[in-house]
């Protein structure tokens, strides 16, 4: 029996998405029937709250993933969002909406600035950003000079802080987003040109596929929506600071691993991510619910990245040779055809 | 069959998971629960703090945990404080990495009839019920008395900090006042940005010996930099006795830094007294959370504690002070 490789793929995806949903389901009702005080609404909106800003920035991540690229500067991103949002109005005096605009604007320009510098210079995206992260770093520190900037006013809190029908801002904006940038990545022909780039990107150029605008407009939207987040962390602490945010390109990495894309590029889904971000923050509430050294978080979430590269990369050799199969039927085929 | 296999390894993770938690978590029973957070979760200063709010709940028959981040986080610290009071602690002593980041959760722990206090690094424009930790202006006073005795007009200083954080600026500001009273010839030539970083105080210690080599005392603002301070000065060659000597007066009480001291590597160290600021928090934060027939009047619906800032003092470590010896044996978590 043959199978297609498409249809191979998206079977072991969906085995592997069944796989994490069970996984996360488990932990969470394991701990309630354990330890109680996990399926509380206080417990379930910390929760939430817990990964949010890490989430957001891993739904611009998955885009870049799935190009074959990687964007570690979005923490730096984040924070200097933050920070510059904050500026702006506690300091430049500036009205909310206008300093929101000029800091989105400013994260974007980061993000094409990644972009340009990939596509021009051929250097592996990893590279640049973490140039891009350590030079912000800098400039976050050196700007406040290690102080942290408050003062905003009812409503710029609102966004970080207020709810909307019972649920957080932070959260609707995660949803709103996810499901938006989920349907266009699998239903928009521009999206779709990211798989190909993923799957190989001297044939998507020969395909016509304009590889380098499409990286320059993705990693303008990773860092957009770093500052998304950032905007938002700032008015949910009520203050911005240089520390914010510090290691959540890793967790944000890790989110879309675990959610099944392949990290050589190629694969991978919005839907797939968020079900990483869920899993992330269950195992970290589970620990603070059960008062294990939170320490061991990591480790858990080590393992799992682990796996889930792993796998796919069980994925993608077993696709592979499936092809491979596929290929060889098709010239024996063919050679009987010649033969008769 | 194959998703089937792969559903079982599933469950059994998540089993093992459960199991080695649950056993962690059933030797604590818990019966009233109260939550530490800090930031550098791990670190010795903060283990002695743990250590003492352990025993203090001990006496009690209370319980604990630790959380936070390994890092300087404090938007983590937030969430932590948050977890915890939707945990329903009875209550939390939290040590603030950023005295803003830190109001929004503090006072919602509060709204939450959670007793909340700061303690070793404070939060003061949140709704803490009080800080409870070292007075680091006066610390910074003891510092500055004691360069001003070891050295006195001929001090010619360095400050290895990291810039930003209240609790430091108020150690600095002290250690100046001090120096300006009892030995007004005695100079403070620069400061350095080590990021809290013992590998980055190495090389900016370096740096600032190579570019000013007047100076003769590093003051360390924080616990991190010592080590990498001391080594800048044998990077110098100046870490011998004599004339040209650089003496580094640190501020923990971490094993390497007390036997450098009684070694005579350092000066001397500021010592702090987590262990006693972990007790004191703990004892508030009980007394907080269990009312008396009268209503505290300046926290209603909290038990009584005293609004003023609890001092748990510094004590300037030299070599044969027998206090170090003590200090030798720290807490692990």
């Amino acid at each position: 029996m043959k199978v297609l490789p498409r249809q191979l793929f998206q079977n072991v995806i969906v085995v592997q998405y069944v796989g994490l949903v069970v996984v996360t389901l488990l932990t969470l009702f394991g701990f309630q029937a354990t330890f109680g005080n996990v399926l509380t609404g206080a417990n379930l909106e910390v929760l939430a709250m817990n990964m949010v800003f890490e989430g957001i920035m891993a739904l611009g991540m998955t885009f870049v993933i799935i190009t074959g690229g990687i964007d570690i500067s979005v923490a730096s991103v984040f924070a200097f969002a933050e920070i510059l949002v904050a500026k702006l109005m506690v300091q430049a005096g500036l009205d909310m909406v206008t300093a929101i605009v000029i800091t989105l604007v400013a994260t974007a320009a980061i993000g094409a600035l990644n972009g340009l510098l990939i596509v021009l210079f051929r250097v592996h995206p990893m590279i640049i950003t973490m140039g891009t992260l350590l030079t912000l770093r800098g400039i976050n520190l050196a700007i406040t000079d290690g102080h942290s900037v408050s003062g905003f006013s009812d409503v710029f809190l609102f966004l970080g802080q207020g709810k909307i029908l019972g649920v957080n801002v932070p959260i609707v904006f995660f949803g709103i987003a996810a499901i938006i940038l989920g349907i266009l990545l699998g239903h928009h022909r521009f999206f779709r040109q990211l798989y190909f780039i993923g799957g190989g990107e001297r044939a998507a150029r020969l395909s016509g596929v304009d590889v380098n605008r499409v990286k320059i407009i993705i990693y303008t939207l990773s860092a957009t929506l770093a500052g998304c987040a950032g905007v938002m962390a700032a008015a949910k602490y009520g203050a911005a600071h240089w520390a914010h945010g510090n290691l959540a390109e890793l967790k944000a990495i890790a989110a879309v691993a675990i959610g099944g894309a392949n990290i050589n590029g190629g694969s991978g889904t919005i839907g797939g991510t968020v079900l990483g971000v869920i899993f992330l923050a269950v195992v970290h509430n589970a620990f603070v619910t059960s008062a294990v050294n939170t320490f061991w978080y990591d480790v858990v979430s080590g393992m799992m990245l682990l796996i889930a590269v792993l796998l796919s990369r069980f994925i993608s050799l077993r696709n592979a040779r499936a092809l491979l199969v596929l290929k060889q039927g098709k010239m024996d085929q063919l050679s009987e055809t010649y033969k008769s | 069959m194959q998703s089937s296999r792969r559903g079982f390894v599933a469950l059994a993770a998540s089993s093992a998971l459960a199991s080695v938690v649950s056993t962690t978590a059933r030797a604590a029973d818990p019966k009233e629960h109260y939550g530490m957070v800090v930031f550098l979760k791990g670190s010795e200063f903060f283990n002695w703090a743990y250590a003492g709010f352990q025993d203090a709940a001990a006496t009690v028959g209370a319980t604990t945990e630790l959380q936070g981040p390994a890092d300087w986080d404090a938007s983590a610290e937030a969430r932590a404080v948050d977890q915890l009071v939707a945990k329903g602690v009875k209550g939390i002593a939290v040590t603030a990495g950023d005295a803003d980041t830190l109001i929004a959760s503090i006072n919602a722990g509060l709204k939450a009839k959670v007793p909340v206090l700061c303690f070793d690094s404070d939060s003061p424009k949140s709704n803490r019920l009080l800080f409870v930790g070292t007075n680091n202006y006066n610390a910074g006073v003891a510092a500055g008395t004691a360069v001003a005795k070891l050295l006195g007009d001929k001090a010619r200083i360095g400050i290895s900090r990291i810039p930003g954080l209240d609790s430091i600026n108020h150690r600095v500001a002290g250690f100046t006042d001090a120096l300006k009273k009892l030995a007004p010839g005695a100079q403070i030539i620069t400061e350095v940005n080590d990021e809290g970083d013992l590998q980055k105080a190495e090389p900016v210690n370096t740096a600032m010996l190579q570019a000013h080599p007047e100076i003769n005392v590093i003051f360390c603002g924080h616990g991190n930099p010592a080590t990498g301070a001391l080594a800048a000065t044998r990077n110098v060659g100046r870490d011998k006795e004599g004339p040209t000597k650089v003496y580094v007066v640190a501020w923990a009480i971490d094993v390497p830094i007390l036997q450098g001291v009684e070694k005579g590597d350092y000066g001397m160290t500021v010592a702090q007294n987590p262990y006693m600021m972990g007790v004191q928090s703990f004892l508030e934060l009980w007394s907080a959370s269990h009312p008396t027939q009268f209503d505290s009047m300046t926290n209603p619906g909290f038990g009584h504690v005293p609004t003023a800032d609890l001092d748990t003092g510094v004590k300037m470590l030299v070599k044969g002070d027998p206090a170090i010896k003590a200090l030798m044996t720290p807490p692990k978590l």
